[in-house]
């Protein structure tokens, strides 16, 4: 059974149609990806699957359960957790302090037990600090441990947003334009993290501008435009797709990466 | 920089730093439990103005609790009015000690908090800043217009000092009527500011403080990692409600009456304007910013006409040249420093 | 009913004039205006000294009390809130230093003009009888005044470069910073122009309401409500909030006792921004 199943997700916003009649699923372990223009409706599908946005119509099934119309905090809780798109992360904080709220889902101990300080809670503090340090070596992000979020040089933003992401310890992850605006050493560097953590279980999906690193790394492809499915399929079916060419990629064949 | 002070905070220098910050909260308790009411026995007045602070305080606290979430909250003189009028209607109609009417005038306003919150807790920044305003104004006409009940524009007088509260025959607290009603209230003031500080602080420096603050940077963010938002701001705000309540209750005792116009927009912003002064990155705040302009108010009182005059000016030069408070200026400030905030 | 229909157009025409200021500024410069009260109140004072105490007539009041107020405007810009904005990036801080100003004018209204509410005799005596609608010749003329310079408010707006520009400004002020536009110059344009429209309906209304000096916060809140029922930073949302708000006062006070009135004006205010809250013209938002 498909771990996320998307059935003929829509959503409006008045006359216009962001999501119109999507279907996919995502198997386990894969590393799926949704492109299209500018427009196409890849962040409000994302949206909608982490219910940061509700849908017209259509369900979002995670793991057999129906979670199109729940909270946006529960669906994390569900496992589903996504990164977002600008530099989205808590500025007035430290990387690890920023890490360690993050850990708010495996906390045991409930508010009043925070407050007085309760054995279970400080059990949870002392994990969510070691939790903390570890995904923070796994995203190398150990030199800025202790640095203010705001004054982060600009390359470990989108680390950070992903670090606070895997605190959620997430079953799906959700990246929102990873590579965007990154120099190619940089893509390297976050297409090898991608694969680092699928390779620990975690099923991803992408929204992605740059082609060529979509390419490389993803299992299969879903390609969207005005809101509508245009092609899904591998990387090569998606290459040589006459009406994916012809909807989006025909212009800049080398923008493709082909 | 920062690193530097997780250094001293972790490192070797952790616990001198600790030994000092008892002394030092040593001291002030001292000074103000014991030389304060001790050296001013005889002087009704500072001890009055003394308290009057205290309580100031203690509401404020409630409004930076707020500011903690990233909430403008200028609504906490409406909590103070319903706690106010709680504490006036249960013990003049009802009978009830005022020992119980403090607490439970605390907790309605809380649940008053919770409802209210619920709603408006949505709108952020300049939106919530008007609609707690609003809020205020219309907690405000409620009670002007609530009849007998409310006993509209003059309220409610005549309400009795607090009782005596004894456990099995033990007196724990004497009958206000029969001792220094001065020096009674001057105490309960310093005790509910000194428990008041202590549960902030607590909070602030707790996970849940954590929590607070990452709905004040992102509640986008927050709600992605599971955090469910809705709830801990509203719990935050039931909080501060709860702290209006119990000083407006404090207040409608010690005046021993209450009307519609004691806690308004004016007020409101002025537990703001305390919390600014301190400096909205300290605990304490609140409290030094409401003892000094507190203070400061009624220094100005010689000069009558001007008071108003010389205490907008003094507001506009501190937002103009001390945005970060005064404890931002050079104070031992891991003392101060709720242990998380920048620089 | 007819009678208080027409109350209710005359008075949102007034409180439109009222709420305009304040949204302009807000929209400029992202400053909520709490001085905005005590700024309607020092022009009704203006006006009333240039009438009652010098004998001048009325079009010097008016004038006067739109000069002053603009230049209040353009100083308070210049002194306070263009640094306020430069060290702080809270907008707690121009808030509160508006409150402080608001302090401010109160006190110096109150050394000037005393602590005595003022009124003054209508500009114009007598009632027009219009279909059995009794109108005061005064608000007829305050009327008409205040309409038209809500019209020539919006034609600036509309049709004129600097009109254009502050749109622009309330829409992006990044973008059109990055197209060349002076900011500072069309911030202080822009709390100028709210200040002094301001003193315009505190002129124009002392004529009709009293004037004294504690009377400012009651105009804040006032211009609050209507900026936000209709939707904050919005120039015609301000217009609706001021008409809606002017219908609901007439009837409720028609009715009802004034505070029972306000109460229900304000909570219905609140519950209506909990399901809209970017009022009934504003932009959706985050």
């Amino acid at each position: 059974m498909a771990l996320l199943t998307v059935e003929n997700l829509e959503k409006r916003f008045g006359g216009l149609i962001a999501v119109n009649d999507v279907s996919f699923e995502v198997e386990s372990g894969e590393i799926f990806t949704i492109i299209g223009p500018n427009g196409a409706g890849k962040s409000t599908l994302f949206k909608l699957i982490t219910s940061f946005t509700r849908p017209t119509s259509g369900r979002v099934i995670f793991e057999g359960e129906n979670i199109t119309r729940l909270p946006a905090h529960v669906v994390a809780r569900k496992g589903v957790v996504r990164t977002f798109q600008e530099t989205t992360i808590f500025k007035e904080m430290t990387v690890v302090e920023n890490v360690i709220v993050a850990h708010h889902l495996r906390s045991r101990a409930s508010s009043l037990g925070f407050f007085f300080n309760s054995p279970l809670a400080r059990r949870d503090e002392q994990e969510f600090r070691e939790s903390a340090d570890s995904i923070i070596e796994i995203l190398g992000l150990e030199t800025v441990r202790n640095e203010q979020a705001r004054n982060l040089p600009h390359g470990y933003l989108r680390e950070l947003g992903i670090a606070i992401a895997m605190a959620a310890e997430p079953k799906a992850l959700l990246l929102d334009e990873p590579f965007s605006g990154m120099n190619p050493e940089e893509t390297d560097r976050v297409v090898d993290m991608v694969r680092g953590i699928r390779d620990r279980g975690i099923t991803i999906l992408l929204v992605e501008h740059d082609m060529r690193a979509v390419m490389r790394i993803s299992d299969r492809i879903l390609v969207l435009n005005f809101g509508s499915m245009v092609a899904l399929g591998t990387p090569s079916e998606i290459q040589t797709d006459k009406a994916v060419i012809e909807a989006y990629l025909g212009r800049e064949d080398d923008e493709l990466g082909i | 920089m920062s690193s530097v002070a997780k250094g001293t905070r972790r490192g070797v220098g952790a616990p001198n730093r600790a030994v000092s910050i008892r002394i030092v909260l040593g001291v002030f308790l001292i000074v103000y439990l014991i030389v304060l009411p001790s050296y001013f026995a005889e002087s009704r007045y500072i001890l009055r103005v003394i308290t009057t602070a205290s309580v100031l305080s203690f509401i404020s606290l409630g409004v930076w609790l707020t500011f903690t979430i990233g909430r403008i909250n200028i609504g906490q003189g409406a909590f103070a009015l319903i706690g106010g009028y709680a504490t006036a209607i249960l013990s003049t109609k009802f009978g009830v000690s005022f020992w119980v009417c403090l607490p439970l005038s605390g907790l309605i306003a809380g649940l008053t908090g919770i409802i209210f919150g619920l709603g408006i807790l949505r709108l952020k920044g300049v939106y919530f800043a008007m609609i707690t305003l609003s809020l205020t104004e219309a907690v405000r006409l409620g009670f002007l217009s609530g009849g007998d009940f409310t006993g509209g524009a003059p309220g409610i007088s005549n309400i009795p000092l607090p009782d005596e509260l004894g456990l099995f025959g033990i007196t724990l607290i004497p009958d206000f009527g029969k001792v220094d009603t001065h020096i009674a209230f001057y105490y309960l003031a310093a005790v509910l500011l000194i428990l008041g500080l202590a549960v902030i602080w607590r909070i602030s420096s707790s996970r849940l403080g954590w929590i607070f603050k990452s709905l004040q940077q992102d509640e986008e963010l927050s709600r992605s990692v599971g955090i469910n938002v809705a709830r801990y701001r509203v719990m935050a705000y039931a909080i501060c409600c709860f702290y209006g309540g119990i000083g407006g209750a404090f207040f409608t005792v010690s005046q021993q009456s209450i009307y519609p116009s004691v806690f308004g927009v004016l007020d409101s912003l002025f537990f703001i304007l305390y919390c600014f002064l301190g400096g909205l990155a300290f605990v304490a705040g609140p409290i030094v910013g409401a003892f000094l302009l507190f203070i400061l108010f009624e220094l100005l009182h010689e000069f009558q006409q001007y008071q108003q005059l010389i205490y907008s000016l003094l507001m506009i030069s501190i937002m103009l040249w001390l945005p970060n408070g005064l404890l931002s200026l050079r104070l031992p400030a891991a003392f101060w420093r709720s242990r998380n905030i920048r620089d | 009913m007819e009678q208080v229909i027409v109350n209710s157009l005359i008075l949102g025409m007034n409180y439109a004039l009222i709420a305009l200021g304040l949204t302009l500024i807000f929209a400029i410069m992202n400053v909520l205006n709490f001085a905005h009260g005590q700024m309607y109140v020092l022009g009704g004072f203006i006006t009333y000294y240039a009438l009652q105490v010098l004998h001048l007539p009325f079009v010097v009041g008016l004038v006067a009390s739109v000069v002053v107020l603009v230049l209040v405007g353009l100083l308070s810009e210049r002194l306070l809130f263009r640094r306020a904005i430069r060290v702080s990036t809270r907008e707690e801080s121009t808030m509160l230093l508006a409150a402080g100003l608001a302090l401010l004018l109160e006190s110096l209204i109150l050394l000037f003009f005393g602590e005595k509410q003022r009124g003054m005799p209508p500009i114009i005596s007598g009632v027009y009888q219009v279909f059995g609608v009794y109108i005061p010749a005064g608000r007829a003329f305050v009327f008409a005044i205040a309409l038209a310079s809500l019209i020539g408010f919006v034609t600036f707006m509309q049709f004129t470069r600097p009109g254009r520009a502050l749109r622009a400004i309330a829409q992006d002020k990044e973008v059109t910073a990055l197209q060349g536009v002076n900011i500072n110059r069309y911030g202080a344009l822009g709390f100028g122009l709210g200040a002094g429209l301001t003193g315009l309906a505190g002129s124009l209304l002392a004529t009709i309401f009293a004037v004294n000096s504690g009377l400012g916060t009651a105009v804040s809140i006032k211009a609050f409500i209507m900026v936000m029922l209709g939707g904050a930073g919005v120039v015609s949302g301000a217009i609706a909030g001021a008409f809606v708000l002017g219908f609901l006062e007439s009837f409720g006070y028609a009715y009802m006792p004034g505070s029972v009135t306000y109460m229900l004006i304000f909570a219905g205010m609140i519950i209506f921004l909990v399901f809209r809250p970017q009022g009934i013209m504003g932009k959706p938002w985050g």
